[in-house]
């Protein structure tokens, strides 16, 4: 019997001061993966690390490794940070609720910006990363199959994604704020990463006198200069940029701060104190935050911005509600199919042994009896299949009724395996159960 | 004393400016609930703001002509009570030009209040003695530039308390709320009305020593040193260009301590017992 579990912290939860501590890049997941199973032998596991959240599904044998505690750890050792510095912001669950979760997050219901389409393909990129690195098995396969197809249902058939304001949107937004004009404003863009590219789309709209494009690698920054009409700019002269720069976005994938405050205190006064829009849209963060307390300093970060663009939340209730029923109906359906899936071996086995067991006794008084007519020979057939069916007839309902969001099922379906020694008899049907695929609800 | 008439229409206008007030705060409330799927910029005027604000001037304006020609004297300015007439109703017609032209923000929420008070004042407290400064040209260019600067200082104030709003709320990250227009528009608006003010407010000081010169009244030491004082915080704000450090936030905030300074000078110490004017 299996167990799922879900540790993990996000934006509600952890400043992005934790989140950029414990996020993990594409190569550093598969890494993480390989080493979490290397650990855990017999588990599954899908790492799902996003600008907005850090989450670990595992699942694992009831009463197996890892525990909560081993997961916390196994974090932090592989981040090298002390757990204490994102135990508190941690929340775990098991079960339905790691389900719930799941599907909530693949539908953009737990996002920042609720209604955004990219935690969709982030969840599915998660578990193609996890999937190749054979990190799932016949419990994350089916789940987080499901979960895409759910987060894909609601974008298709809710009206969640429309009707609020898109991060670029916001950014632009904001340097109206700053900038009368901006044909006399120069645009930096550092770093080349999908969000960059989205925010630097909407400021080339607004046709800025420059727009320049600064990358380590140099061939990024010309691709980038030349999909939106700028000019590529060596990063090595990054401070002759920011001079200037009116607006800059910064995206690069730096694991300390580019833009620091004694830096950018020096090149304050060369740029005669004008008014600076920093826009930080990288995980971990490219501007020290101390940046931002500079006069005519104006820093936005990620989540700054993703704040602004959730205020538009309160007028799509409608929308989300639909998302949230959707959900709620997917996640009943899920569980439903799991526990049939989980119990139906089980209760075909438990029958089959009792019944083998009562033909077995019955074929021995037979014998016993000798001189037996067909006729009693079927009522006695009979007799016996009725009292096993009686005797298996309220543990079986017990556990079929005994699904909750605690996983009690699970609980029945161990202790049962222990009652009626039919561990051995378990594992025959996982290999088939692999391919097996939810019921698709609509 | 104005007449019963004449405060009638003066209690009008300063009522039909509240009202364009409340109208546009009341459509801005109505524009933010408004679903919304792009950023909004400087909210225009609406009708009712427009009409009501338009009216008020209207009455204003009657004020003033009924009032000069009760006495005979077509002047500008010709007294006290005139004086803080005009200056609510020149007040009232630059806001009404920028929301027509090219909306700033939330700039009547600003100005149009000040104007109100001008005219309350005017109708309680403004004196309507025939003053003999308008039988002299250095007198009376002395009045027109002064009232002229402080025209435009309060313009610069205002510009400046909405630069501080807007940069207040983008620091804290929340720029919730109506579009105050961008600060660099606000800086330039607050620059050019404190260039302006600067000029009209030197040359009132120039005018108003060759007055004393002539032989006037002499001018209370109050008035003088706020006036100086005035002087002083504007050219300070005319700095900035030279001074890049000061440009921003502290430009805005001198320029609202300036016209505070500017209104002691010119009508605080109206009801000085040392007023001589």
């Amino acid at each position: 019997m299996q167990r799922l579990l879900l540790l993990g912290l996000n934006h509600s939860t952890a400043p992005l001061a934790v989140r950029e501590r414990l996020a993990l890049s594409n190569e550093q997941r598969a890494a993480a993966l390989s080493a979490f199973r290397a650990q855990f032998e017999g588990t599954e596991a899908v790492l799902l690390s996003t600008c907005n959240r850090v989450e670990l599904y595992v699942s694992r044998a009831v009463h197996g490794h890892p525990r909560p505690e081993e997961m916390i750890d196994f974090l932090a050792t592989f981040r090298a940070i002390d757990p204490a510095e994102f135990r508190g912001h941690l929340y775990e669950k098991s079960d339905r609720g790691a389900v719930e979760h799941l599907f909530a997050v693949a539908s953009s219901l737990d996002s920042m910006v609720v209604g955004e389409t990219q935690i969709l393909g982030q969840v599915r990129e998660a578990y193609d990363a996890a999937r190749d690195a054979g990190a799932t098995g016949p419990a994350l396969n089916p789940l987080f199959q499901r979960a895409a197809a759910v987060g894909k249902q609601v974008m298709t058939e809710t009206r969640l994604n429309e009707g609020r304001l898109s991060v670029a949107s916001v950014a632009v937004d904001h340097a109206g704020r700053i900038f009368d004009h901006f044909n006399d404003k120069t645009v930096l863009c550092i770093g080349a990463g999908k969000m960059t590219q989205l925010v630097v789309r909407g400021f080339a709209a607004l046709k800025p006198k420059r727009l320049l494009c600064s990358n380590r690698d140099a061939s990024k920054a010309e691709k980038l200069a030349a999909t939106f009409g700028g000019e590529a700019v060596p990063f090595e002269k990054l401070d002759e940029h920011l001079v200037a720069a009116d607006i800059v976005v910064s995206s690069t994938g730096a694991t300390q701060p580019i833009i620091t405050r004694s830096r950018f205190e020096h090149l304050l006064r060369q740029r005669r104190y004008r008014p600076i829009f920093l826009i930080d849209i990288a995980l971990p963060r490219d501007v020290e935050a101390t940046v931002g307390e500079l006069e005519n300093v104006y820093l936005y970060n990620l989540d700054d911005l993703q704040q602004a663009v959730s205020a538009t939340q309160s007028q799509r209730k409608e929308s989300i509600d639909a998302a949230r029923a959707i959900v709620t109906k997917h996640v009943d359906g899920f569980l439903a199919w799991h526990r049939a899936r989980e119990m139906g071996p089980f209760i075909e086995r438990l029958s089959q042994r009792y019944h083998q067991l009562a033909r077995e006794e019955l074929e021995r008084t037979v014998a016993k009896l000798g001189d037996v007519t067909p006729a009693e020979r079927s009522h006695l057939e009979e007799l016996t299949r009725r009292i096993v069916n009686k005797l298996l007839h309220d543990p079986i309902r017990t556990l079929r009724e005994s699904e909750s969001p605690h996983g009690a099922a699970s609980a029945y379906l161990h202790a049962m395996e222990k009652l009626f020694q039919l561990g051995d008899n378990m594992g025959g049907d996982e290999e088939a159960a692999e391919t097996d695929e939810p019921p698709t609800t609509t | 004393m104005p007449t019963t008439g004449q405060l009638a229409l003066l209690i009008l206008a300063a009522a039909l400016f509240a009202a364009s007030v409340i109208a546009s705060v009341l459509r801005s409330r109505k524009v933010a609930a408004a679903p919304s799927s792009a950023p909004r910029g400087p909210q225009r005027a609406g009708p009712v703001t427009v009409g009501t604000l338009a009216g008020g001037i209207v009455a204003s304006v009657g004020v003033i002509i009924w009032h000069a020609a009760s006495r005979g004297h077509w002047l500008p300015i010709n007294d006290n009570f005139e004086a803080l007439v005009w200056l609510g109703a020149l007040l009232a017609l630059f806001v009404l030009y920028i929301q027509t032209t090219r909306p700033l923000g939330a700039l009547d929420w600003f100005i149009t209040p000040v104007a109100i008070l001008l005219l309350l004042g005017a109708a309680f407290f403004g004196r309507v003695e025939y003053h003999d400064y308008v039988n002299s040209t250095w007198s009376w260019l002395h009045r027109a530039t002064s009232y002229a600067g402080a025209v435009a200082f309060a313009i610069a104030a205002a510009a400046g308390a909405m630069y501080v709003v807007t940069s207040r709320r983008l620091r804290s990250k929340t720029p919730v709320g109506p579009n105050l227009g961008s600060l660099e528009r606000l800086e330039h608006l607050t620059m050019t009305a404190v260039t302006l003010g600067f000029a009209l407010l030197t040359i009132g000081t120039i005018t108003g020593g060759v007055r004393m010169l002539e032989g006037a009244k002499n001018t209370p030491p109050t008035k003088l040193v706020l006036a100086l004082a005035v002087w002083v915080v504007y050219a300070i704000v005319l700095h900035a260009p030279i001074n890049p450090s000061f440009r921003g936030r502290k430009v805005a905030v001198l320029s609202m301590v300036g016209f505070v300074l500017m209104i002691g000078a010119i009508v605080a110490v109206q009801f000085l017992p040392e007023s001589a004017t």
